[in-house]
């Protein structure tokens, strides 16, 4: 019974490899290869990036016979990461479930489809696992010569580290679902306290690596160090380096704690997976006002983003993260701008350098914002209503690419201009960070919107297969990362031969007119498609 | 005022709708009726602009519904057999959007939601989320939407699935009265007598054809409609 269970579970989780929702077809064995090959490719990029990375910390380190250190660094990458890429699904694929209230009324012991929900998030805490630690953990065994039993324990890293990310990604899934359900479904707020949480044990995360900072420091002080604020990642550390009793330690402690969460998760299952009455009847009847057809579609799309938690989460962390950050750069400009030129060293054109690396990661953040991308997958089985509506296709399209891109603007343009005028930039240097910013952001809203419909899915079980777990999202960030390396990477190389602000107006142009003939798309062919999902 | 011609739906290599032809008269209440996978909630997606089809013509109150979509969906409605609603909404703000949808003015849009959430008991519910709804409140709510621009042409797929006895007589009635005012309503039903005793019209569709159809008392004789349906059922096995 639970083999069944995982294996449909799995296949939800792998539907977009294998099955063409559009079409309504299987796809052919060339395209699922191209999809995979695809998969690998990203994962390969993201695996030779980590790979530097441990190169760098493996030369700090490992001279100092700190190879305990290197691992646990490293193990805190790798649960960073893997925490960030699953929290959210935990609480949308084990508690949101369309089919949870089939499963529960069929003869099936909680705890199985609890177990059966954990793979899918097991799954890809794998993922995110293995593209961290392989890179480091090859880099390590090729470069110093180390025993059976330590490449062993280093491979059993997987392992435990897998579980370990697991056992945080659901118990962030089931704080969201209690804080969900003490909050009458009140999303925004839900969104808010979730981000908070999450802040907070990044604020953990990097406190433990600042110790590492000191142990490096005051290598003298390991020891004492160790006694007061030994952790798991410190046994992490030396069971990759070899220390048995350090690996026995993290065995039990890991088994432990995923053994407690899991009789949590079985308590408090069918409470939590149940929906609640959120608000009481009314007769007071509130009636709108009146609106044109296509500011209803846009408030529709709006509405929807703002009243679904796993919405906001998965697809709009940027609205918050962005102005948290240009706050925390309009607080500490000073600092941060003299860490920035420190970091740069004393390069001819400095400020041209800060200005363009600083717009690029603004929208290296925005790009986890795809608000566009699943909209229309996320009509769901609902798509009749708004197919049998007097609209055209075009305006309902319209209104989902303005939806998201209004959203995003706002938190961009105000980064923009804290950043903007953080650097004492001129008129034109405000106007070409805005417009690089901004003319990015309608980029995304209308790449997503063809990545959308060409990947249209609307008869998910699970919303986070459309929101998170699909390989369009994968892919949609994966092409804006690579597209802002690019435009940082590309006025480094070539020794910022224009000035910072004439560069980003360029890209700005070309961002224009790639949305452009992105939006001619899906007027044309893309109207097509969606007609006849 | 619902022109069907020669409808051909195929998904992959099934024939689901083949060659169906039928014609819905203003003031006519029209049923539809065959056993499950015949061709009628395909025939009705495609006749509310919700599936694409691959031969024939569909035209609403004289719009192609490939050519003039916008204009043949303003003139009609449609109920589906599952009202996925958004479930995000309360009652009455899914109401106001197709309001806006269908540019009702707001003291119309008022006069109406007030009359149809009384007639069907929806109205202390309005102000809840639609995700708190049982079954038959989403069928009501949804037949409220449908009501609520007042077209020319109502689409139903199994409207009385789900709704109460009571609500059930008042959708009987409010159908009624809709032809009755020069409204036709197209639908489909499995309940047999209720079609039996509303209907004007009945079209009987097996493996995507349509093999019998006329006014009620052409079709059934001196028979039941059950007894006719049986016996259609029987011969084309």
């Amino acid at each position: 019974m639970l083999k069944a269970l995982v294996k449909k579970q799995l296949k939800e989780l792998f539907r977009g490899y294998f099955y063409d929702a559009r079409k309504n077809r299987m796809k052919t064995p060339g395209e699922t290869l191209m999809r995979f090959l695809w998969f690998a490719a990203i994962m390969a990029y993201l695996g030779y990036n980590f790979y530097n990375l441990s190169g760098s910390m493996y030369g700090v380190f490992i001279p100092q016979s700190m190879d305990w250190v290197y691992f646990s660094l490293m193990s805190m990458i790798a649960c960073a990461l893997g925490t960030f890429g699953s929290a959210f699904n935990t609480f949308e694929g084990m508690y949101k479930a369309q089919d949870n209230d089939l499963l529960l009324s069929l003869p099936i012991p909680a705890y199985r489809i609890i177990l059966s929900r954990l793979t899918g998030v097991a799954f890809l805490s794998l993922l995110y696992t293995m593209v961290v630690w392989l890179p480091a953990a090859g880099l390590y065994i090729i470069r110093r010569p180390a025993g059976i039993s330590q490449i062993v324990m280093i491979l059993l890293m997987i392992v435990i580290l897998t579980l370990l990310v697991t056992v945080i990604s659901s118990a962030f899934g089931f704080l969201i679902a209690v804080i969900s359900k003490r909050l009458k479904n009140q999303s925004v707020l839900t969104a808010v306290i979730a981000v908070v949480l999450f802040a907070l044990y990044y604020f953990v995360v990097i406190r433990l690596s600042d110790s590492f900072d000191t142990i490096y420091e005051h290598s003298d002080e390991v020891s004492h160090f160790l006694l007061r604020f030994g952790n798991i990642f410190v046994l992490i550390g030396k069971a990759s380096a070899g220390d048995v009793s350090s690996f026995i330690i993290l065995t039990v402690i890991v088994i432990f704690m995923s053994a407690i969460l899991f009789l949590i998760l079985h308590g408090t299952f069918k409470g939590l997976a149940q929906g609640t009455a959120s608000r009481k009847r009314s007769k007071a009847l509130r009636y709108g006002k009146k609106r044109s057809p296509f500011t209803a579609l846009v408030m529709k799309e709006t509405g929807y983003f703002f009243s679904d938690a796993s919405y906001m989460l998965d697809c709009g962390l940027g609205v918050i993260i962005l102005p948290v950050l240009a706050v925390l750069l309009a607080v500490y400009r000073k600092r941060i701008l003299e860490l920035i030129y420190a970091l740069l060293g004393d390069l001819p054109g400095l400020e041209g350098y800060v200005v363009v690396i600083l717009s690029a990661l603004i929208c290296l953040v925005m790009s986890g914002n795809m608000i566009t991308m699943p909209s229309v997958s996320l009509e769901g089985r609902s798509i009749y209503l708004i197919r049998s509506c007097p609209v055209d296709s075009k305006t309902i399209l319209n209104a989902k690419m303005l939806s998201g891109i209004s959203i995003n603007s706002v938190p961009v343009t105000v980064s923009s201009l804290v950043m903007a005028l953080s650097l004492k930039l001129g008129f034109f240097g405000v106007l070409s960070v805005l417009l690089f910013t901004l003319s990015f952001t309608v980029f995304m809203g209308v790449s997503g919107m063809v990545m959308g419909i060409r990947n249209a899915n609307v008869g998910w079980v699970t919303k986070e297969a459309v929101l998170r777990q699909n390989f369009t999202a994968f892919s949609g960030f994966f092409v804006y990362m690579i597209i802002m390396t690019a435009v940082a990477g590309l006025y480094i190389l070539t020794g910022a031969a224009v000035p910072g602000p004439a560069y980003l107006t360029a890209f700005s142009v070309l961002m224009v007119i790639a949305s452009f003939f992105l939006s001619k798309w899906v007027y044309g062919k893309g109207k097509e498609l969606f007609e006849m999902l | 005022m619902l022109k069907i011609e020669g409808l051909v739906k195929t998904y992959g290599d099934v024939r689901a709708v083949d060659g169906l032809t039928l014609n819905v008269e203003p003031g006519e209440l029209y049923a539809f009726i065959g056993h499950n996978g015949a061709g009628k909630t395909t025939t009705i997606k495609c006749a509310a602009g919700i599936l694409t089809f691959d031969g024939g013509t569909i035209e609403v109150a004289g719009h192609d519904i490939r050519r003039e979509p916008v204009q043949a969906k303003k003139l009609m409605a449609y109920i589906p057999d599952d009202p996925n609603i958004y479930g995000y909404m309360t009652g009455m703000q899914y109401l106001g959007f197709l309001s806006d949808i269908f540019e009702i003015d707001e003291k119309t849009r008022k006069e109406r939601i007030e009359k149809f959430a009384e007639l069907l008991s929806l109205k202390a519910a309005l102000m809840m989320p639609v995700n708190e709804y049982s079954h038959g409140m989403k069928q009501k709510l949804a037949v409220i939407g449908a009501f609520i621009h007042e077209p020319k042409l109502i689409i139903m797929d199994e409207p009385f699935v789900g709704l109460d006895p009571v609500a059930a007589f008042t959708l009987k009635g409010l159908m009624r009265e809709h032809c009755d005012s020069g409204g036709a309503i197209f639908f489909s039903t499995h309940v047999l007598d209720v079609a039996e005793k509303l209907c004007d019209r009945v079209a009987i569709i097996k493996e995507g054809r349509l093999v019998k159809t006329g006014s009620m008392e052409e079709v059934r004789g001196d028979k039941s409609l059950e007894s006719v349906f049986l016996e259609l059922e029987d011969k084309n096995a």
